[in-house]
Formats: structure tokens, C-alpha cells, sequence
């Protein structure tokens, strides 16, 4: 059963866009487990959207599917008005939807500057080693350090990096706070900031829900597959009983 | 007990054997890590670069052709193969894998048997090769020493490739997480090709280097496989120093072992993988854990 709480005052506020990315019923499954059920989402220009949900919701499982890592079942998405469901991962990467993955999976036997460079390749105008550096000024220090020797910290700082050299359209950002320490999270809150300053588009998944409120425009809540809420932040925390059933808040 | 000549002798007959084996399993090594397909036709590939160099030394007594045509031939058959047959089987599981391409490997043997008969063919030594090196207190075949020279060009370039080129680069990162590179906007599939193709190239020029040190014979790839296998095994999978190392230290421990008794050489390499697994599991280089 899907019932999908409209929550009042969920209209776009002035700085939002066009739709950006719109999802359409998709149903996504691993083998023969069936994941998604029928999850519809719209996310504009320059708007940030936060992917709540339980453990085990199906979070990561739909922003692998926008990333083309899943492909759905049935369901359409369009990017920028293009259907891309049915597209490779790199070939929806190169068009600007760039997925950071819940495990980082930085590459341990390249270089800090080596993981840039490979993420750079396929970008039309990626942006200069240095104004990355500039953002994570420790990413500079560290810069002939293999991927494997790096922190947690610095791993997730190199993960948002190699999205954004690329200048990507759309940012998926799926659980970049996990794990790790108050002072790197106050960091990474304020690159995301800025990124939201200059009008970044971005999908942020996290369990950290005070954190991803702070930078939400609009939220959604799934439940085992199921979309069960759409709305402002306010809306959201004015709605105890979604917090309680199923962010657990 | 062997002299010291004897025994000089025979390391260096161990870095040449040895060099060849890395070349082979420098292709192998990055082909499975970066693929994830064991390619079993890697030791028919070989052979085949040895027919080339009968073929065209014979008609030319031009070893520069044989050496051109050889590079030439296989990395057109790797393209095709990559292309025409491989490529269908990366999602399918490991034992297709392993059948299709032991079945190629089969019909490359059996191809040449019929082509060539099942003789060993000898090939003679390019001119410049012949001759002897006096090294001081042992003499040894000059064309043993350019083998050594050739394949560590060759090897050096295959260095140069993968750590300073952008193929490279996405060849490396690759063998970590294909599915990585992919979403970070690189089609692996391209340089799934190339690194087959390459792979191919590389045996298929180890082949004709090493026919003129040895008779050619339709089935004289499959020591080589097993060799390079335990070349792998040792140095650690995907990895291109651990292929160099592993294929030096398979060499020498072939070689002198010959030199005490030819019997042990097969046991020893065994033994010797089998020390380096209970101490480092992934091999000497190895950072990949493959399920
Ligand atoms: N590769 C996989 N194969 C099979 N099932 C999977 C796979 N990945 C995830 N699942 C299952 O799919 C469901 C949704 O997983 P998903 O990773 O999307 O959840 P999530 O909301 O991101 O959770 P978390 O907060 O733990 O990251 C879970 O039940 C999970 O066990
Ligand atoms: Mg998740």
C-alpha cells in the first residue's frame, strides 16, 4: 500500500528551478527481491532534496537507480526531459548526474590526485585541480597519498571532490556524514552549503536527519520500497507520527 | 655439485625464461584483474606467436617481420576474440568463463596441429643472434642476452603505459572497481578491449621471441600457462610488478632447480607459491580480495 502524506506548503520557494529529475513509478529489484515499489520523486533546478528513511528503506537502492547502477524494472526517469532508465551508468554520469556512494569506494592503489584525474577524464569542463584543492585544502596536502592511506574523513572529502571536479549537474549524495567525526562533519556541512549557495542541485541521503534538514528544501520519506511523505522540512517536523513511524526521531 | 660457471650460467638462463614469463603474465595478470576473466587461450596465444616467427622467419629470415607480424596478428586476434566472443561472457559466471576460453585455447592448438602437424618445428636464430658472450669466467649465448634486452623494453613499456597514460590510468582504477570507473563517467568496455588486445599482443610477441631459444610444437603453450598461473598466484593478481617479480622468481627457481635435479623444477615453483600464500594470502603485490 502506498500513500504518499502531501504535506501543505510543499510548492517550490522562489530560488527553485524546472524540474530537473523526474521519477516515475519505478520498481527496482536485486535478483528476485523486489525494492522499489512504484517511487515517484521530482527534484528542480538548484534544489536541494533529502532521501530519508529507516535502514534497509531503499535509499541507496534509488539513488543507484537514478545513477543507472540499478536499472529499473518498470518505471520511467527522465533527466533534463530524457528518459535515461534504460541508460549505462557512464553515459548518465557524462550527461551530469553524479552518484557518491554510500561506501566512497575510493580507488586505494591510485593517488589522491590520480583519483581526480580519472574522475576528470570524461567531463567536457572539469573543473582545475587547484580550485578543487581550494575547497579541501587537506586533499592538497595529501595529494601524492594513495587512496587506501587516506582517513575516513579525507576518503569522503576525495568522494565529493571526484563528483565535483566533474561540475556535474546533479549531485546524489548518499550518506557523506556516516562515520565520521563531529569536526569533519561541521566541514563537509559547509562545503555542502556553499555548493547549495551557488545554486548546486543536489539529492542528499542521510540518517543524520537534523543535518540533512539544515540543508533541505524539500524531503522525502521512504518506507521498506514505499514513498510515504513529500514536503518542506517544516512539514516534516510538523508531523510527528511520519518522524516517529519511520525516520524513528 | 654444478660449477659456478654452471650455475651463473643457469640464473641467467633463469632471467631470460623468467622475463618471458612475465611478459606473458604481465597480459594475463591485468586481463583477469581488470576483466575478471581468466583467459586459458593466454598459453595457445603464446604458441601461436611462435608460428608466426616459423612462418615468417622462414619465408624471409627477417626477424624484425616475424616480430611485427607476430605483435600484429595476435593483437588483431585479441581484438576479435574480445569483440566477437568474450565480451558476451563478463556477466556469466566463472566456469563459462573458463569454459569458453580453454575451448578457444583447444581449437588454436588443434588449428596449428592440423596447419603444421604435430612435429616440433626447430627456428633458426635471427643472424644477429648468433654467436656466444664471454662474460669473463662462463660463455654464453649472445642471443639469450638480447632476449633479456628485448623483453625488458617491451616490459618497460608496458610500465609507461599503465602508469603514465590515461589508458593506463583507467586500467588501474579498473582492476580496483570497474563499476567505479563507470560511474564516474568512463565506458570500461573500451578499455576492456584494449587491455585484452594488448594482452594478446604481448604473448604473441613472447611467442616469437622465444622460438628461436626452443623448438616450436602446437602444444608448447600449456607449460606456460600453468607457469604463469603460479607467476600470478605469487606475485598477486592485477598487478603488473607483482607479474615482473613473480615471473623472475618462477625463472630462477625453474632454472636452478633443473641444474640440481630437472625432476624438483615443477615441485619447487608449488612449494615456493605455496610459502608466499601462507605468509602474504593476495601474493606479494596483491591488494585485491576477488570473491
Ligand atoms: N546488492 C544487494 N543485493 C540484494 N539485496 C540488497 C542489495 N543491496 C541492498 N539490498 C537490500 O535492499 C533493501 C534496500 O537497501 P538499500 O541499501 O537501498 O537501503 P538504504 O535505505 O540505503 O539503507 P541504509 O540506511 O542501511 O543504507 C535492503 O533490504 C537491503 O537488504
Ligand atoms: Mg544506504
Amino acid at each position: 500500500m502506498t500513500r504518499v502524506i502531501k504535506a501543505a506548503g510543499a510548492a517550490m520557494d522562489g530560488g527553485v528551478g524546472a524540474p530537473m529529475i523526474e521519477v516515475e513509478r519505478i520498481n527496482s529489484y536485486y535478483g528476485d527481491s523486489h525494492i522499489l515499489f512504484d517511487v515517484s520523486m521530482a527534484v528542480h533546478e538548484r534544489e536541494v532534496v533529502a532521501l530519508l528513511g529507516r535502514n534497509g528503506a531503499g535509499k541507496s537502492t534509488t539513488l543507484k537507480t537514478l545513477a543507472g547502477a540499478v536499472h529499473p524494472r518498470s518505471g520511467t526517469i527522465r533527466f533534463e526531459g530524457a528518459a535515461i532508465e534504460a541508460l549505462p551508468s557512464h553515459v548518465i554520469a557524462q550527461r551530469g548526474l553524479q552518484l557518491v556512494p554510500e561506501e566512497r569506494r575510493i580507488f586505494g592503489g591510485l593517488s589522491v590526485t590520480e583519483n581526480l584525474e580519472l574522475a576528470a577524464l570524461s567531463a567536457p569542463q572539469p573543473l582545475p585541480l587547484d580550485d578543487i584543492f581550494a575547497i579541501f585544502p587537506r586533499l592538497r596536502e595529501r595529494r601524492g597519498s594513495y587512496g587506501r592511506s587516506l582517513s575516513g574523513g579525507e576518503q569522503q572529502m576525495l568522494a565529493i571532490a571526484r563528483a565535483l571536479i566533474r561540475r556535474p549537474r546533479v549531485i546524489l549524495l548518499d550518506e557523506p556524514f556516516e562515520g565520521l567525526a563531529v569536526i569533519i562533519v561541521q566541514n563537509l556541512l559547509e562545503v555542502c552549503r556553499a555548493l547549495v549557495a551557488q545554486g548546486q542541485t543536489i539529492v542528499i541521503v542521510e540518517q543524520n536527519v537534523r543535518a540533512a534538514l539544515t540543508l533541505a528544501h524539500r524531503t522525502y520519506v521512504l518506507n521498506n520500497g514505499h514513498m510515504v511523505f513529500e514536503g518542506t522540512p517544516e512539514a516534516l517536523r510538523a508531523a510527528p507520527d511520519v518522524m516517529d513511524r519511520y525516520l524513528g526521531v | 655439485m654444478p660449477t659456478l660457471p654452471q650455475f651463473l650460467s643457469q640464473a641467467f638462463n633463469g632471467i631470460a625464461l623468467g622475463s618471458l614469463l612475465a611478459l606473458i603474465a604481465s597480459g594475463l595478470s591485468i586481463i583477469l584483474g581488470a576483466l575478471g576473466v581468466l583467459n586459458f587461450a593466454h598459453g595457445a596465444m603464446f604458441m601461436l606467436g611462435a608460428y608466426v616467427a616459423f612462418v615468417a622467419l622462414g619465408a624471409w629470415g627477417s626477424f624484425g617481420a616475424a616480430l611485427a607480424l607476430g605483435a600484429l596478428a595476435l593483437l588483431a586476434l585479441g581484438f576479435a576474440l574480445e569483440r566477437g566472443l568474450i565480451r558476451f561472457y563478463y556477466r556469466r559466471p566463472p566456469e563459462d568463463q573458463i569454459l569458453v576460453t580453454f575451448g578457444l585455447g583447444i581449437m588454436m592448438v588443434e588449428a596449428v596441429r592440423y596447419i603444421f602437424g604435430p612435429l616440433s618445428q626447430r627456428v633458426p636464430l635471427p643472424g644477429w643472434g648468433q654467436g656466444i658472450v664471454n662474460f669473463g669466467f662462463f660463455l654464453y649465448p649472445l642471443y639469450r642476452v638480447q632476449v633479456i634486452g628485448m623483453v625488458a623494453v617491451l616490459l618497460l613499456a608496458f610500465y609507461v603505459l599503465l602508469y603514465r597514460t590515461r589508458i593506463g590510468l583507467v586500467v588501474r582504477a579498473g582492476i580496483e572497481d570497474a563499476t567505479m570507473v563507470q560511474l564516474l563517467g568512463t565506458n570500461v568496455q573500451r578499455m576492456f578491449l584494449v587491455v585484452f588486445s594488448l594482452g594478446a599482443m604481448a604473448a604473441g610477441i613472447a611467442g616469437v621471441i622465444y622460438a628461436p631459444l626452443s623448438s616450436v610444437i602446437p602444444n608448447m603453450g600449456e607449460p606456460f600457462l600453468v607457469e604463469c598461473f603460479v607467476v600470478i598466484v605469487i606475485g598477486g593478481l592485477g598487478s603488473f610488478p607483482g607479474a615482473v617479480v613473480g615471473g623472475i622468481v618462477v625463472g630462477e627457481i625453474l632454472s636452478l632447480t633443473t641444474l640440481f635435479n630437472p625432476a624438483y623444477a615443477q615441485a619447487a615453483i608449488y612449494a615456493v607459491m605455496t610459502l608466499v600464500l601462507i605468509v602474504r594470502p593476495r601474493g606479494l603485490f596483491g591488494t585485491l580480495g576477488r570473491a
